[in-house]
């Protein structure tokens, strides 16, 4: 029934786990989940195998895969549980067992803070090294639509973070300075 | 890096490159590229370089960390059991 995964594409599949994985929870906030979803992922893709149109980006096609599941998941759980979002900021602090330092923790936690939409696309074109046109296809959505909230997503980390504080050591402010001196 | 984009002119070697069309349509051509600009400066609030690149760098770095976690073993089984679930018995690994 399956097509038979040819060796290449089983290290294609397997080479693309560990982006997958970052993403899955970076975006849900919990590895076990994230390995779930992962899993999901794999499995659909392998079944759905005649779907794919070789030569295409096999990484894209897969991360649509993984954040459908995501979404579908999650709209489900929205019914089930309430306050997603501040148990996914609860859960974010809870995984110092995966190696994760200290220093992210203000990160995750700024990031747990954004709209999923907002997180979404920025972990995308951000991190995942996905261009606003292939993150627009992965989401379903206009590219205009992505760039927007990747701003967005990028202007509320920095003022989570009070990243633009540490910008007043930039040489506006030692211009300021010097004409003030 | 957007923001690098905005300087960009149209190539006016022979004084005309700024004209694409009739001249009532250059002034319309001309305000539409302008209102563009201000659009994009007003709905979306747009972080200065350096704080885009430290917000960015501060997601990599975290995402790097996440990319060096070894591969669970559940996926290399997985991807291995439907290797031999098709005859395609790979003894790799």
């Amino acid at each position: 029934m399956t097509p038979e995964p040819e060796p290449e594409l089983r290290d294609a599949l397997l080479a693309a786990v560990p982006s997958l994985r970052a993403f899955a929870i970076s975006l849900s906030g919990q590895v076990d989940r994230a390995d779930d979803l992962v899993q999901d992922t794999l499995l659909r893709a392998l079944a759905n195998l005649h779907r794919f149109e070789p030569g295409t980006n096999l990484n894209a096609w897969l991360f649509t895969i993984l954040r459908n599941l995501f979404h579908s998941e999650y709209r489900k759980r929205r019914r089930e549980v309430e306050d997603p979002d501040g148990s996914y900021a609860g859960r974010l602090k809870v995984q110092p067992e995966q190696g994760s330092h200290l220093d992210f923790e203000d990160f995750r936690s700024a990031l747990a803070k954004l709209p999923a939409d907002q997180r979404e696309a920025l972990l995308l074109v951000g991190a995942s090294g996905f261009s606003y046109e292939e993150a627009a296809h992965i989401c379903g959505c206009a590219v205009g639509t992505i760039k927007s909230r990747v701003n967005r997503a990028r202007f509320r980390l920095a003022s989570l973070l009070n990243v633009e504080d540490i910008d007043d050591l930039g040489p506006d402010s030692m211009t300021r300075a010097a004409l003030q001196g | 890096m957007d923001t690098a984009k905005v300087g960009h002119t149209f190539p006016g070697r022979d004084g005309k490159g700024t004209q694409m069309t009739v001249d009532k349509g250059n002034k319309l051509a001309r305000a539409v590229l302008e209102n563009s600009r201000g659009d994009k400066l007003a709905t979306d609030p747009k972080l200065d370089t350096g704080s885009q690149k430290r917000i960015g760098d501060q997601l990599r770095a975290m995402y790097d960390e996440l990319m060096q976690q070894p591969v669970p073993d559940r996926f290399r089984d997985l991807l291995d059991q439907l290797d031999k679930k098709n005859g395609a018995k790979e003894g790799s690994q």
